[in-house]
C-alpha cells in the first residue's frame, strides 16, 4: 500500500517513514513538505496513494488547507505537537491521530486500524449493509 | 422670629441692618443670636459652595495661556470679598461669623477633592499592574511553549536514531535554551550578550529541524554588548519570522540579525506568506511593544515592512 507523508521537518519525516516501512505492507512513495507540493502531488498521483500521513503545522501553513484545494478520497493520519485540532482533523479524512513526539507502536496501531477498515470495507465489497430491527429498517454505512 | 430670620437672610449683603436690627430686638436675642448663626453660616456656606464650583471650573481649564485668567478670577474674587466686607461696613463680629465657616468648609471640601483624585490615581496604578502582570505571564506562556518542545524532542528521537552527529550538540541547545527562558523570568531586560546566547540555542534547534530551509547571517557590534534588552525580545522576533513565513529547502528563509549605530538591533527576513490562517497567540510583537511602553520607553519597538522585507528594529536600553 502506498503512503504519502507531508511533513516540514525532515528528521521527523524519516523517522516516520522508517517506521511505517516497518510495516511490509507499506511503502512511502514519497515526501512534501508544504501545502502547494501536496496539492500538486495529490492533483497527479492521488488515485495511487492508499494512506497520507499529514503533520499540521507545515512550513506554508495549516495541512487542513489542502482540503480547501483539492477533493481528498484517501484517509489521513494526523500526525502533530498540537492537541487542538482534532475535530477539524476528523472532519478531514482523519482516521487517527497522533501526538509528537510519537512512539512507534502508535504509529503501528494507525496502520493496523487502517488496514482491519479497509479489510472490512473490501469484504463488504463498498455495498450498503441493511439490518433488520423491530421497529425499522436502519441503514449503516461503514464510511 | 420670622423677622429676624429675613435680617440675617440679608445680613451677608447689608450687615449694617443685621447690626441694627438684632440690638433692637434684645428680648429675643438669645434665639436670634442661634437662628443668625445658623443663617450665617447657610448663606455662607451656599456661596462658598458656588464659588467653589467656579474655583474647581478654573482650575480644570487652567492650562497654559489660561492661568493668568485663572489668576485673575481667583484674584478678582478676593477682592470682591474684602470689599463687601469693607464697603458693605459689616461689622468685626458678622465677618468672623462669615469666615468661621469658610475655614471648616474649604478644608472638607478640599480633602473631598483630593479624595476623589487619590481614589482615581490608584485605579489607574491598579490597572497598570494588573496590565504588567498579565503582560508578564503571557511572556511566560510564550517562552514554555509546548509544541516547540515535542516538535523539538521529535526531531531529536529521529536524529538519536541516526546516530546524527549533531544530537548532541541538539540536546545541549535544547536545554540551553529551556535553562534560560525558565531562569530570567523574573528579570525584565538582560544583557544584549545573554540576549545572543539565547538566540543561538535557539536558532540551532530551528536550523537542525527545519535543514537547509533557514539562511541567517549575523552582524552584531561587540561594544554593544553591555547595552540591555527586554528579556528574550530578540528570541520574540525572531520566532515571529517563522510563525508567519513559509520555510522550504527551495525557498528558504533568509534571516538578517544586526546592530546600528542609533543603538538599534534589527531583525530582518523575507517576506514569503504562509496559506490560510496564521495561528496568532497574541504574544509576540504586540506583547513586546506594551513591554517596552511599560518601561517608558518610546520608539522601543519599530517595525517596518515593505512587500518583500519584514524588519523588526528593537531599541537597545
Amino acid at each position: 500500500m502506498n503512503v504519502l507523508i507531508v511533513e516540514d521537518e525532515p528528521h521527523t519525516a524519516s523517522l516516520l517513514q522508517e517506521i511505517i516501512e516497518q510495516d511490509a505492507d507499506f511503502i512511502v512513495v514519497e515526501n512534501l513538505e508544504s501545502i502547494v507540493d501536496t496539492v500538486h502531488y495529490l492533483g497527479k498521483y492521488q488515485k495511487n496513494l492508499d494512506l497520507l500521513f499529514f503533520d499540521i503545522q507545515l512550513a506554508d501553513g495549516r495541512s487542513f488547507e489542502v482540503f480547501n484545494h483539492i477533493d481528498v478520497v484517501v484517509p489521513v493520519v494526523f500526525c502533530t505537537a498540537y492537541d487542538e485540532y482534532t475535530l477539524q482533523a476528523i472532519k478531514n479524512n482523519g482516521i487517527d491521530y497522533v501526538l509528537k513526539p510519537f512512539k512507534e507502536e502508535e504509529i503501528h496501531i494507525a496502520l493496523q486500524k487502517y488496514k482491519r477498515l479497509i479489510s472490512n470495507l473490501q469484504a463488504k465489497s463498498w455495498k450498503p449493509v441493511y439490518f433488520q430491527t423491530d421497529q425499522s429498517i436502519s441503514t449503516n454505512s461503514v464510511f | 422670629m420670622l423677622k429676624s430670620k429675613n435680617c440675617y437672610v440679608t445680613a451677608l449683603g447689608a450687615g449694617r441692618v443685621t447690626a441694627g436690627s438684632r440690638f433692637s430686638h434684645q428680648s429675643e436675642s438669645a434665639v436670634s443670636e442661634i437662628i443668625g448663626l445658623i443663617g450665617a453660616w447657610f448663606i455662607a456656606s451656599l456661596i462658598l459652595y458656588l464659588l467653589w464650583f467656579v474655583l474647581l471650573y478654573l482650575w480644570d481649564i487652567r492650562t497654559g495661556r489660561n492661568k493668568w485668567r485663572f489668576a485673575g478670577t481667583a484674584i478678582g474674587f478676593l477682592v470682591i470679598w474684602i470689599c463687601a466686607i469693607f464697603f458693605l461696613n459689616i461689622k468685626m463680629e458678622n465677618s468672623i461669623r462669615m469666615i468661621v465657616p469658610v475655614i471648616v468648609f474649604l478644608p472638607i471640601q478640599y480633602a473631598m477633592r483630593i479624595q476623589r483624585n487619590n481614589a482615581r490615581l490608584r485605579l489607574e496604578k491598579e490597572q497598570i499592574l494588573t496590565e504588567n502582570y498579565r503582560a508578564q505571564l503571557k511572556a511566560l506562556q510564550s517562552k514554555i511553549d509546548p509544541h516547540f518542545l515535542f516538535n523539538s524532542l521529535n526531531t531529536l528521537q529521529s536524529m538519536v536514531r541516526h546516530q546524527h552527529p549533531n544530537s548532541e550538540r541538539f540536546i545541549i541547545s535544547l536545554s540551553d535554551f529551556y535553562r534560560h527562558t525558565l531562569m530570567h523570568n523574573e528579570d525584565t531586560t538582560l544583557p544584549l550578550s545573554d540576549e545572543l546566547s539565547v538566540l543561538r540555542s535557539y536558532l540551532f534547534l530551528m536550523e537542525r529541524r527545519n535543514e537547509g530551509a533557514v539562511q541567517i547571517s549575523w552582524q552584531i557590534d561587540p561594544a554593544l554588548q553591555s547595552f540591555h534588552l527586554p528579556t528574550l525580545s530578540l528570541q520574540v522576533a525572531v520566532e515571529n519570522c517563522f510563525k508567519h513565513n513559509s520555510i522550504s529547502p527551495k525557498m528558504p528563509l533568509q534571516i538578517e540579525i544586526y546592530s546600528s549605530d542609533d543603538h538599534y538591533i534589527t531583525v530582518n527576513n523575507n517576506i514569503q506568506s504562509k496559506i490560510g490562517e496564521i495561528d496568532t497567540s497574541g504574544y509576540g510583537l504586540d506583547l513586546l511593544k506594551k513591554r517596552y511602553e511599560l518601561m517608558g520607553i518610546q520608539k522601543g519597538l519599530v517595525i517596518e515592512k515593505t512587500p518583500q522585507q519584514f524588519s523588526v528594529k528593537l531599541k537597545l536600553i
